[in-house]
């Protein structure tokens, strides 16, 4: 049926060769002639049988031609169909002659290269698909619409969810509600431009807290190039906004900082101008009371008038320890002590303050001892050291009895520091106030500060000066026994300044 | 003893002037430490007390400009001073101050620091 089908269509291809090549078999009939009619068949029998003859050797060269062309097609054409629904697995054997092996071979080579292609197609949404799974960054990819088709693990575990129960909610189920706005303008603005990076959007978990994250998407598109969704690339930033924070805070905190430096500073001159321009009456006052107190230097005042003068100057003496305790106290506040040191003998410093006191111990009949032994020299601030003592010796008169008083003072070498002391057989501190003693403002009974009149700031400045010199102070006290002040400068401040 | 007092407060100067001359000394005050300057330059004194915040002119001017002078080794300067203690150092102008004493200063201490200073020649 086959064969026949194709001799047919070989012996209509022969018709049409000939026709088309302009040989036409031509039979003429002549009517008047029968006789010749038999002669014209008789001549015409061969060349009849001879065109027969050629017109099958034609329609079998035809046939060979058409199934060595037609087969290989046919071939690849089967190829093509498989690769056209995705099936890259096909075999091709380039057979033929000329064109036809040359389009089996060009075809195989597309065939190769497009599997090449495939395969690296393939490792590409691999990475891809890894990448988005296991990214430490959050991925997720929204329709238009605005629901989540996909997201990954780090996503769904940094909001507190699975997978699955992320995976077709709308993205605003995750965006803080301060940033709801913000989300859906940037939004809306990705639909119209396609454009959206490193957006700071807060995002909000489970439990209702909320993160700080960096956006950026990148869009999909169908095969007309239209934006059917996004991916979004989601960096959780909490702890880059806590690090910038932390500067801000600390920028902001350098500023209050010398804010408050500055405000220091101006209290400071004030509180320098207020107790200069306090002292410098106080000096006329006091000259004068001593020049009057001096026997015969003036002339001599009677008993009521000297009594009157004590008076001014005792208060007067009060009033310049006041001025000095508060412009102290400020100076140490502000860690702006100044101090002047020099080389001095503790020995004859000790006697010297010894000598100044005897008179007012005489007049309240204490005894005062000095029991410094040695030859002891110290390189530091010799005034202040004259006024932590100063201080220490006030305090101890104040609070030692009326009968029996006694105070020690003294000075020894005691492991590479001089220690002095001031010790009295006063009321002693109580246990319970021991430890908040060198507190600003403290006395043990306020109602003694009355008795005392003094600023509670004594004691904080003698810290101060004696922790501004190496130093440090410190006491010990029994109740009703009396009280042991210490303090103890080192002696290497001496030999670095030796060398220095 | 012959002592200059430089102080812009006159009631600081007067008492000095009166205690010095009480205690037999010859004194000289001036309430100006330019006028200060002057008369230290052109006298001889034992010792000068010298106040440091004075207007115009201050304490560490007058300093300065005796330190120019080259002259200021030649005296001995007691600074009396209502300044905080170690504000004011005795390093700060070399071998310009002896001694550094706070306001109010007892009479008593002040006379015993001059006859000590003038005392070491």
């Amino acid at each position: 049926m086959r064969i026949g089908l194709q001799i047919a269509i070989a012996a209509s291809m022969f018709t049409v060769i000939m026709t088309a090549i302009g040989y036409v078999l031509l039979v003429q009939l002549n009517k008047a002639d029968p006789i010749k009619m038999e002669e014209l068949t008789k001549n015409i029998t061969p060349i009849f049988s001879f065109g027969i003859f050629i017109f099958i050797v034609m329609a079998g060269t035809m046939t060979f031609l058409i199934h060595s062309i037609t087969n290989p097609v046919k071939k690849l054409r089967d190829a093509a169909d498989k690769i056209a629904r995705g099936d890259l697995d096909v075999k091709i054997y380039p057979k033929g002659t000329g064109e036809v092996r040359d389009l089996a071979i060009s075809f195989k080579t597309m065939v190769n290269t497009l599997r090449k292609s495939g395969d690296l197609q393939t490792t590409a949404a691999e990475k891809y698909k890894n990448l988005y799974e296991t990214s430490p960054f959050l991925y997720r990819t929204i329709t238009l619409d605005g629901l989540i088709a996909e997201c990954n693990k780090s996503y769904a575990e940094r909001l507190g969810y699975t997978v699955e129960e992320v995976i077709g909610t709308h993205y605003n189920k995750y965006t803080a509600p301060k940033d709801l706005k913000a989300m859906t303008d940037s939004f809306e603005r990705w639909k119209l431009t396609g454009i959206a990076k490193d957006i700071e959007i807060w995002l909000k978990t489970r439990d209702g807290t909320t993160f700080p994250t960096l956006m950026t998407i990148s869009n999909f598109y169908d095969e007309d190039g239209s934006v059917i969704g996004r991916n979004s690339i989601i960096r959780d930033i909490s702890e880059i906004y806590e690090a910038r924070k932390k500067l801000e805070k600390d920028a902001l905190m350098e500023l209050q900082l010398t804010e408050i430096k500055k405000m220091e500073k101006l209290k400071d001159e004030f509180v320098s101008m207020m107790t200069h321009e306090l002292k410098t009456p106080l000096t006329p006052i006091m000259g004068h009371c001593e020049m009057l107190k001096e026997s015969g230097l003036l002339g001599d005042l009677n008993q009521v008038q000297l009594d009157s003068i004590n008076t001014i100057h005792e208060n007067a003496h009060r009033l310049e320890r006041l001025i000095g305790d508060a412009m102290l106290a400020q100076r140490l506040e502000i860690g702006q002590m100044n101090f002047d040191k020099q080389k001095f003998e503790v020995t004859k410093l000790m006697s010297e303050i010894h000598n100044d006191y005897s008179k007012i111990m005489k007049e309240k009949q204490i005894e005062f001892v000095n029991s410094t032994h040695g030859n002891l020299i110290l390189w530091t601030d010799k005034n202040r050291i004259r006024q932590v003592i100063d201080n220490l010796i006030q305090n101890a008169v104040d609070f030692t009895p009326k009968n029996d008083g006694r105070i020690e003072i003294g000075a020894r070498n005691e492991d590479g520091k001089i220690v002095f002391y001031v010790k009295d057989n006063g009321m002693g501190i109580p246990k319970e106030v021991q430890p908040i003693m060198f507190k600003k403002f403290y006395q043990v009974d306020a109602s003694h500060r009355r008795k005392h009149k003094g600023t509670g700031l004594g004691l904080v400045i003698c810290k101060g000066i004696v922790e501004g010199l190496g130093g440090g102070i410190w006491f010990e006290s029994e109740p009703g026994k009396g009280t042991s002040f210490y303090f103890a400068i080192p002696e290497e401040v001496l030999w670095q300044n030796k060398l220095t | 003893m012959k002592i200059l007092v430089v102080d812009d407060n006159n009631s600081i100067t007067q008492l000095l002037s009166q205690f010095f001359k009480a205690k037999g000394h010859d004194c000289v005050t001036t309430n100006s430490g330019k006028k200060g300057l002057t008369l230290c330059l052109n006298n001889k004194f034992d010792a000068i007390i010298l106040d440091l915040a004075m207007p115009d002119f201050t304490g560490a001017d007058f300093l300065d400009s005796l330190n120019q002078t080259g002259k200021i080794e030649n005296q001995k300067i007691v600074v009396m001073t209502a300044l905080p203690l170690g504000d004011v150092k005795l390093g700060d102008h070399h071998h310009g101050i002896c001694e550094v004493l706070s306001k109010p200063c007892n009479l008593g201490v002040l006379m015993k620091t001059l006859t000590s200073l003038t005392a070491v020649t």
